[in-house]
C-alpha cells in the first residue's frame, strides 16, 4: 500500500468513485490504460477489503497469511508465489470459504482476471512459443510409425502398457515416460518388426509343442494311445526349411520278449523305426532328426507290432499297446556341412557392389532406413556405429539378414526413433528459436497423420524448403487417407467417443446396447467431424447441423426413415434430421451416452461436458466435503432428479457452480442415457427449459445448441483453438499461449471459422514453428510489456 | 503379414492344473533363480533346510472406500468377530489382522481443493502429497514397494525387482480427477517422485515377463542368440543416448535419463539371464479373461507363482483403479461403483456397496487361501509373506482418508502377531510401511509422512 497512496492518485480516484461497485467498461481500459497502481487502488483493494481482509490482514493473519503485507505482484517483487496461491484458491472457490460471505461473481471474475494478467504478463507482439520436452511415441503413434515405414499390417504395440494422459490427450510429452516394462516391450516389438521386414531364411530355433491332444487317430479318447497297428498323426507348419528335432516321450504295455515298436513317418515315408520300451510311469525318450521343408507338414507315429493274447487257464491276458506321452519339435537347425540357405533381402536393401566391403555395404543400406526412422538426416557417426553393430553380429555367426535385423532392432529401440525431439538450431540463447525443417515436418506429420513424415515431407526438409510450402503440404496431408487418424485421435479424445466401446449401460434397462451399436455411435460422430475437413462450413455447425451420418443400425435406433440402400448396410450415409428433434454433436447418441451413467442420464455430467469440452469454461471444482443430497431432503425426497438437484442447488455453497452446470444439462434431458429422444421420464414429462447464467433462455436441446453456436460462439471458437493447439503440440497450454490462441481465432475467423482454417492457423502459429530453448529459467517478461487488457 | 499367434490358449483351470503338478514339489528349486539360491545358501550355511524362506510382500488396492457399517470387526485384540463384509476371511481369521486407525493425511486437499480419488491412489503407497497438475511437473514420491525393490535390489538376484499387476479395463480417454493427471489415478507404484511404474493387466504377458527373456517358444540356443544380440543392441542404444544427451538441455535430458534407467534395468536382467533359464513346465495362461472374477483370480495365481518361485520380493495388484465405475452384472449391480459409492446414506446404495465389498474380499480370501496351500519348509507361503489389502478412501460418500480399511495377512516368517483386530491410535499409514521395511531389512528413517513405526510384533 505504501507504494501507491499518492495524493494525485487519490484525487484521480475520487473522480471515478461512483463506479466502485461495477466493473469498469472495456473502453475505459483501452482509453485510459490505467497504471497498475491505479487499478490496484480503485478495483482490487476494495475487493480485498471486502472479501479477504477479515481473515487475512496483518491483525488477523489466519493461516499465517496476511495479504495487506504483500507487495504488488509485478515482476521483480518476491511476492509472486504468494499471489499465485491467492489466484489458485480464489479461482477454485477454496477462498473465501463456503461459510464466509461470497463476492459477487462479476467482482470475483474481475479480480481473477486482474491477478492472472498481472502475474502472467504476455507480449502479444512476440508470443512465447513455449517448449515441448522431448516426447516418446505413444502406443498409437508407434503402431502407425512402424506400419507406415515398413508396410506391415500387424500391431506390435498392442502389448505396450497404457499411456498416461494429461490435458485430455494421451500424447502429452511431459506425462509420457519409459518404464522398464515398456522398454522390454520395445525390444520385443523391434524383434517382431525386424523379423517381418527382413525375413531370415534361418531363424533362431523355436520349440513347437505337440502334446498328446494334438495328435489324431488314437484309439483312446483320454490319451494318445494305439491298440492296433494304426498311426497317430500331427499336422503343423514350420516357418523355414531346415533340420528339426522331434522329441518323443513314448511308452508301452509290454508283452513277451519284444518291446512295442513304432515308425516315425514324414508324409507317409518312414524315417526311423524305434522301440517304445518304457512304462507309462517312466516313458522312453527319443530324439529323431527330421529334414523339413518350410510350410505345412504331417508327422505320423505308426504302431508296428501290435499283439494280443487272451487269458487262458494258466496265463493272464496279454496285450501290447503303444502310448505317446509327450512330443515337441525344435528347429530349424543347420548341420556344419549343410549349405547355408540363400538370404533374400527385401527390395529396399541394395546388393553389395563389386569389391565393396561388408562395413560399407551395411552403412549404405542402413542410411536411408535411419533417415526415415529418425525423421532427419543421419549423422555419419550414427551410421558408422550401426554398420559396425551389423558387421560384428555377422562375425559372431549371424546371417546377413539376421545382422540387418539386429541393426534394425537397434534403430527401433534407440531414442532417435522413439522420441520426437524439437531441439532448436541453437541452444546458446534463451530467445525462442525456429525449429529445424525436419522438426516441423515431424510435428506436422504426427499432428495430421498420427504417424511419420513421408518421403515428400522429408525431402522438402532436406532441402530446407518446407516452410514456404507449409500451406500446400497441410492440404496435401489432409487429403490423404491417413488424415483419418487425426479425426480418430483428435475428435475421438476431445469428444470422448473413443470411450464408447468401454461403456457398460445396464443391460436390463438398455437391452439394445451392443458392441456394434457402440461402434456405430462412435463412427457417426467421427464421420460427422471428418466432414468438416471438406465441407467448408463454419465450425459452429458442429453444434447446429441439421444432418448427420448413419448406417442402417443407427437409422433404426434414431427411428429415422432409412435412407440407407440396404437394411443391413454398414455403410454410413448423410441424412437430414427432422427439425427440432436433434442438431449437431449434442444430438448424437455417442456423446449423450458417454455423458450418462450406466443406468440413468446425468444433467451434471452433460452440463460439465459442454462447459468443459465445448466452451472451455470448466466449472470450478466442487468445494471440499460436499454435503450429500439426502441431507437436504428432510421433508421427503422430491420424485424427480431435477427436483432433487434443484434442492441441492438451494444450498449456497453448491448453487454457484450448479447454476452454471444444471440448466445446460437439463436442456438435454430429452435424450435418454443412450441418446434416444424421449418426452417423459418415469411417467413425468421432460422439462428441458432453463436459463443459462449468462442470461440466455433455452427450452429444448436444439435451442441449447443454437445458443451455444451464437451467443457463446466466442468461447466455443477459443476453446476449439486451445484444444487443437494442445493436440498439435503435445503439451498443456499456459498463460503465455494466450496471444497465440487469439491469433489463431482471428486468422480462422477471416476464413469463416472452418476446420481447415483452424488447422492452417495452428500450423502457421509461432508456437508450432518455434521453440524456447531448453532452459531451467522461467520466461522473462519485461515490465514494459505488462498489459492490463481485460478483453483478451 | 499376420502377427505370430501365441502357441497355446488355455483357460485358467488348465493353467492351474499345470501349476498343480509343480505345487507338489517341495521347493521349486529349478525355478528359483540361481543368484537367489546362492544368496540364501550363503546366509543359511550349514543349515539342513535348503532355504530359509525370504519375506515376500504384496499390496492389493480396492477403490472408492467401503460400507463401514458392515466392514469393521467388533470386539478388539484377539477376541473379535469379523464384519459381515469380511466373512469370506473367516477361515483365515488367525492368519490376518484388521487394522484401524491408519490414515493418509497427504491425500486430503491441504489447500489443493478436490481430487480425492486421484490423491487416494497416488498417496496410498507413497504417503506424499501429489502435486496438482494435469501433466507438466508431475510429482509425488517413491512408493513403499519400490523402496523394498530397490532395497533388496540386485543382491536379491530376483527375476524382477518388483511386479505390478492390474485388473483394470483399458484406459479411458479424457480428463482425470479434478485437474490431476491420470498418472496419479492409475498407478500405485512410483519408482521416483515423477516416474510411475505401469501395471500389466494381461496374464500371459505377466507370465512371459517372469519366465521368458522373450517368447515362451525359445529353445536354449535361440535364447542364447537372443541374449547376445540384445546385449549388443542395448550397448548401442545406451551409447547413442549418451551422445544425444550431450546436445540437449536440462528437461530433455531428464526425460532421456528416465529412458536410460529403464534400458539399464533391462540390461541387468539380460546379463543375469542364464540363471533364469528354467521356467515352469506349465501351459501358458491366456490373455485377459472376459470375466472379471476370473481375471482377478488369474492375477492372484500369477502373484502366488511369482512368490513361490521367488521371482520377485514385492508385488502390487490393483483390483480396480480409484474412482472405478465398474458395474457388477453377476452381483445384480448395474450402476457404476463410483457413482454408488456416493451413496447419500441411501440404504439401497449402501447395500450394493456392501455386496461389492464382499466381492472384493472374496477375491482377497482366494489369494490368502492359495498362499496358505503352498508348503514352504515347516510352514506355508502365507506364513512367510505379508499382504496389505486396503483402500485409500474410507467412505466414498465423504472422501475421507483417515481410519482407512486395512487388512494385513501373513506372518512375515513368524515375526509379527496375527489373529487380531488392532486398534492403532490415529497415525499415518506410512508407519505400518516403515515397520514393513524393517521386516525386509531395508533401512529407512521415514516414508512419506511417517511419524514412527507401527508395532506389529
Amino acid at each position: 500500500m505504501r507504494l501507491f497512496a499518492t495524493a494525485l492518485l487519490l484525487a484521480f480516484c475520487a473522480i471515478l468513485g461512483g463506479a466502485a461497485h461495477q466493473t469498469w467498461p472495456d473502453w475505459w481500459w483501452h482509453v485510459r490504460k490505467p497504471a497498475p497502481e491505479v487499478v490496484f487502488a480503485r478495483r482490487i483493494q476494495p475487493f480485498l477489503n471486502a472479501t479477504c481482509y477479515e481473515c487475512h490482514d496483518s491483525s488477523t493473519h489466519k493461516g499465517d497469511f496476511a495479504l495487506d503485507r504483500l507487495a504488488l505482484p509485478v515482476p521483480g517483487n518476491d511476492s509472486r508465489e504468494s499471489w499465485e496461491r491467492v489466484l489458485q484458491h480464489v479461482t477454485s472457490n477454496i477462498m473465501p470459504p463456503a461459510d464466509a460471505a461470497q463476492p459477487a461473481p462479476a467482482a470475483r471474475a474481475e479480480f481473477i482476471t486482474w491477478l492472472d494478467r498481472t502475474l502472467h504478463p504476455v507480449d502479444s507482439k512476440n508470443p512465447d512459443p513455449g517448449r515441448v520436452v522431448i516426447r516418446r511415441l505413444n502406443r498409437e503413434e508407434y503402431k502407425n510409425t512402424v506400419q507406415d515405414l515398413f508396410g506391415i499390417t500387424f500391431n506390435p504395440s498392442e502389448s505396450f502398457p497404457d499411456d498416461d494422459s494429461g490435458y485430455g490427450f494421451d500424447h502429452i510429452a511431459s506425462v509420457l515416460s519409459v518404464s522398464p516394462l515398456l522398454f522390454e516391450r520395445y525390444l520385443a516389438a523391434a524383434e517382431q518388426v525386424a523379423s517381418a521386414v527382413i525375413p531370415d531364411p534361418l531363424p533362431p530355433p523355436r520349440i513347437f509343442a505337440a502334446p498328446p491332444e494334438r495328435w489324431t487317430g488314437g484309439d483312446s479318447s483320454g490319451e494318445a494311445a494305439l491298440f492296433s497297428n494304426t498311426a497317430l498323426t500331427w499336422k503343423t507348419s514350420v516357418p523355414a526349411a531346415g533340420r528339426y528335432r522331434l522329441r518323443l516321450s513314448v511308452a508301452e504295455d509290454h508283452m513277451g520278449n519284444e518291446p512295442a515298436r513304432f515308425a516315425v513317418r514324414l508324409s507317409g515315408k518312414t524315417i526311423q523305426e524305434l522301440p517304445a520300451n518304457g512304462s507309462r510311469r517312466r516313458p522312453r525318450n527319443h530324439v529323431v532328426e527330421l529334414s523339413l521343408p518350410a510350410g505345412p507338414i504331417s508327422i505320423q507315429l505308426a504302431f508296428l507290432n501290435d499283439a494280443y493274447q487272451a487269458a487262458t487257464d494258466t496265463t493272464k491276458q496279454q496285450d501290447r499297446n503303444f502310448y505317446l506321452q509327450d512330443a515337441s519339435l525344435e528347429g530349424p537347425y543347420l548341420n556344419p556341412d549343410d549349405p547355408r540357405p540363400e538370404v533374400r533381402l527385401p527390395a529396399w536393401v541394395e546388393s553389395p557392389r563389386a569389391g565393396e566391403n561388408r562395413f560399407d555395404w551395411y552403412a549404405r543400406v542402413l542410411t536411408p532406413l535411419v533417415r526415415k526412422a529418425y525423421r532427419r538426416t543421419p549423422k555419419p557417426s550414427e551410421i558408422d556405429r550401426l554398420a559396425h553393430l551389423a558387421q560384428r553380429s555377422e562375425t559372431l555367426g549371424d546371417s546377413s539378414a539376421a545382422a540387418l535385423q539386429v541393426a534394425l532392432q537397434a534403430i527401433l529401440t534407440s531414442p532417435g526413433f522413439l522420441f520426437i525431439g524439437d531441439a532448436p538450431a541453437s541452444a546458446t540463447t534463451d530467445k525462442p528459436q525456429p525449429l529445424f525443417d525436419h522438426a516441423i515436418a515431424t510435428r506436422l506429420a504426427y499432428f495430421l497423420w498420427n504417424g511419420p513424415p513421408d518421403e515428400r515431407l522429408l525431402s522438402l526438409a532436406d532441402r530446407n524448403e518446407l516452410r514456404p510450402q507449409l500451406v500446400a503440404e497441410t492440404s496435401r496431408l489432409l487429403a490423404d487417407p491417413r488424415a483419418r487418424r487425426f479425426i480418430n485421435n483428435f475428435a475421438g479424445q476431445w469428444l470422448e467417443v473413443r470411450n464408447l466401446p468401454l461403456r457398460t449401460p445396464d443391460p436390463a434397462l438398455y437391452p439394445e446396447w451392443s458392441p456394434s451399436l457402440a461402434a456405430s455411435m462412435k463412427e457417426e460422430t467421427l464421420r460427422f467431424f471428418a466432414d468438416f475437413l471438406t465441407n467448408d462450413r463454419p465450425l459452429t455447425e458442429l453444434l447446429t447441423a441439421d444432418y448427420t451420418f448413419v448406417d442402417s443400425r443407427l437409422a433404426a435406433f434414431y427411428k429415422l426413415p432409412s435412407p440407407v440402400p440396404s437394411a443391413n448396410s454398414s455403410e454410413f450415409v448423410r441424412v437430414q434430421l427432422p427439425p427440432d428433434r436433434r442438431a449437431g454433436l449434442l444430438g448424437q447418441a455417442g456423446i449423450l451416452t458417454v455423458t450418462s451413467y450406466p443406468n440413468r442420464t446425468s444433467p451434471v455430467l452433460r452440463g460439465k461436458f459442454i462447459l468443459d469440452k465445448i466452451l472451455g469454461t470448466p466449472p470450478p471444482p466442487p468445494p471440499p466435503n460436499i454435503p450429500s443430497l439426502a441431507e437436504h431432503s428432510a421433508n421427503g425426497q422430491p420424485s424427480t432428479l431435477r427436483g432433487r438437484l434443484e434442492l441441492h442447488r438451494s444450498n449456497p455453497s453448491c448453487t454457484s457452480c450448479h447454476s452454471l452446470i444444471d440448466p445446460i444439462g437439463f436442456a438435454l434431458e430429452n435424450y435418454d442415457a443412450l441418446g434416444r429422444r424421449r418426452e417423459s421420464d418415469g411417467g413425468q414429462p421432460i422439462d428441458s427449459a432453463g436459463k443459462l447464467t449468462t442470461g440466455e433462455a433455452v427450452n429444448s436441446p436444439v435451442s441449447l445448441s443454437t445458443v451455444l453456436a451464437t451467443a457463446r460462439s466466442g468461447e466455443f471458437h477459443r476453446n476449439f483453438a486451445r484444444t487443437l493447439l494442445t493436440y498439435a503440440l503435445g503439451r498443456g497450454l499456459d498463460y503465455y499461449d494466450r496471444p497465440t490462441i487469439d491469433r489463431i481465432v482471428t486468422t480462422a475467423a477471416a476464413r469463416g471459422h472452418t476446420l481447415p482454417a483452424y488447422i492452417d492457423a495452428v500450423v502457421a502459429s509461432i508456437a508450432f514453428q518455434n521453440q524456447r530453448p531448453d532452459s531451467p529459467r522461467a520466461p522473462a517478461a519485461s515490465p514494459a510489456t505488462v498489459a492490463f487488457n481485460l478483453q483478451n | 503379414m499376420p502377427a505370430p499367434t501365441p502357441p497355446f490358449s488355455l483357460n485358467r483351470r488348465q493353467f492351474l492344473t499345470g501349476l498343480g503338478a509343480m505345487v507338489s514339489l517341495p521347493v521349486f528349486e529349478s525355478l528359483i533363480p540361481g543368484p537367489v539360491l546362492r544368496a540364501a545358501e550363503a546366509s543359511a550355511a550349514g543349515s539342513p533346510s535348503l532355504l530359509s524362506p525370504p519375506l515376500r510382500t504384496a499390496f492389493i488396492y480396492v477403490p472408492n472406500g467401503v460400507n463401514n457399517a458392515h466392514w469393521w470387526p467388533t470386539g478388539g485384540g484377539s477376541t473379535f468377530s469379523l464384519g459381515s463384509s469380511l466373512s469370506a476371511l473367516e477361515a483365515h481369521k488367525s492368519d490376518i489382522q484388521v487394522i484401524a486407525g491408519l490414515g493418509h493425511k497427504k491425500a486430503n486437499g491441504n489447500g489443493d481443493g478436490p481430487g480425492d480419488h486421484a490423491r487416494a491412489s497416488a498417496t496410498f503407497l507413497t504417503g506424499e502429497q501429489a502435486r496438482k497438475t494435469s501433466g507438466s511437473n508431475i510429482r509425488i514420491g517413491r512408493s513403499i514397494d519400490q523402496m523394498i525393490a530397490a532395497g533388496i535390489g540386485a543382491t536379491g538376484g530376483h527375476r524382477l525387482p518388483s511386479l505390478e499387476l492390474s485388473c483394470d479395463p483399458p484406459r479411458q480417454t479424457g480428463n482425470c480427477d479434478s485437474g490431476y493427471s491420470c498418472a496419479y489415478q492409475f498407478n500405485l507404484s512410483w519408482r521416483s517422485e515423477n516416474q510411475p511404474v505401469p501395471a500389466e493387466r494381461n496374464p500371459r504377458l505377466v507370465f512371459e515377463r517372469m519366465f521368458g527373456g522373450g517368447s515362451i517358444q525359445d529353445t536354449v540356443e535361440s535364447r542364447a542368440i537372443r541374449a547376445r544380440q540384445r546385449r549388443s543392441i542395448l550397448d548401442f542404444v545406451m551409447d547413442d543416448t549418451r551422445r544425444l544427451q550431450r546436445d540437449l538441455g536440462r528437461s530433455d535430458n531428464a526425460k532421456l535419463d528416465e529412458y536410460l534407467t529403464s534400458v539399464r534395468e533391462i540390461e541387468r536382467r539380460i546379463t543375469s539371464f542364464e540363471s533364469f533359464a528354467a521356467r515352469p513346465d506349465a501351459p501358458l495362461p491366456t490373455g485377459i479373461p472376459s470375466d472379471y472374477e476370473e481375471h482377478m483370480r488369474l492375477m492372484c495365481d500369477l502373484m502366488v507363482l511369482s512368490f513361490q518361485t521367488r521371482s520377485t520380493p514385492v508385488a502390487t495388484l490393483m483390483f480396480a483403479s480409484e474412482a472405478s465405475g465398474r458395474t457388477f452384472p453377476t452381483l445384480g449391480i448395474t450402476e457404476g461403483h463410483h457413482s454408488l459409492s456416493h451413496h447419500e446414506r441411501r440404504t439401497d446404495k449402501l447395500t450394493q456397496i456392501r455386496k461389492i465389498d464382499e466381492f472384493y474380499i472374496r477375491q482377497f480370501a482366494y489369494l490368502v487361501d492359495r498362499m496358505k496351500n503352498v508348503r514352504e519348509g515347516e510352514g506355508t507361503l502365507l506364513d512367510n509373506s505379508l499382504l496389505v489389502y486396503g483402500s485409500g478412501i474410507r467412505d466414498g460418500d465423504r472422501h475421507d482418508h483417515t481410519d482407512l480399511p486395512v487388512i494385513l495377512a501373513g506372518r512375515a516368517g513368524g515375526r509379527i502377531q496375527t489373529g487380531r483386530f488392532l486398534k492403532a491410535s490415529d497415525q499415518p499409514m506410512t508407519n505400518l510401511y516403515l515397520s514393513m521395511l524393517d521386516l525386509h531389512g531395508v533401512k529407512a528413517d521415514r516414508i512419506g509422512d511417517s511419524t514412527g513405526r507401527l508395532k506389529l510384533a
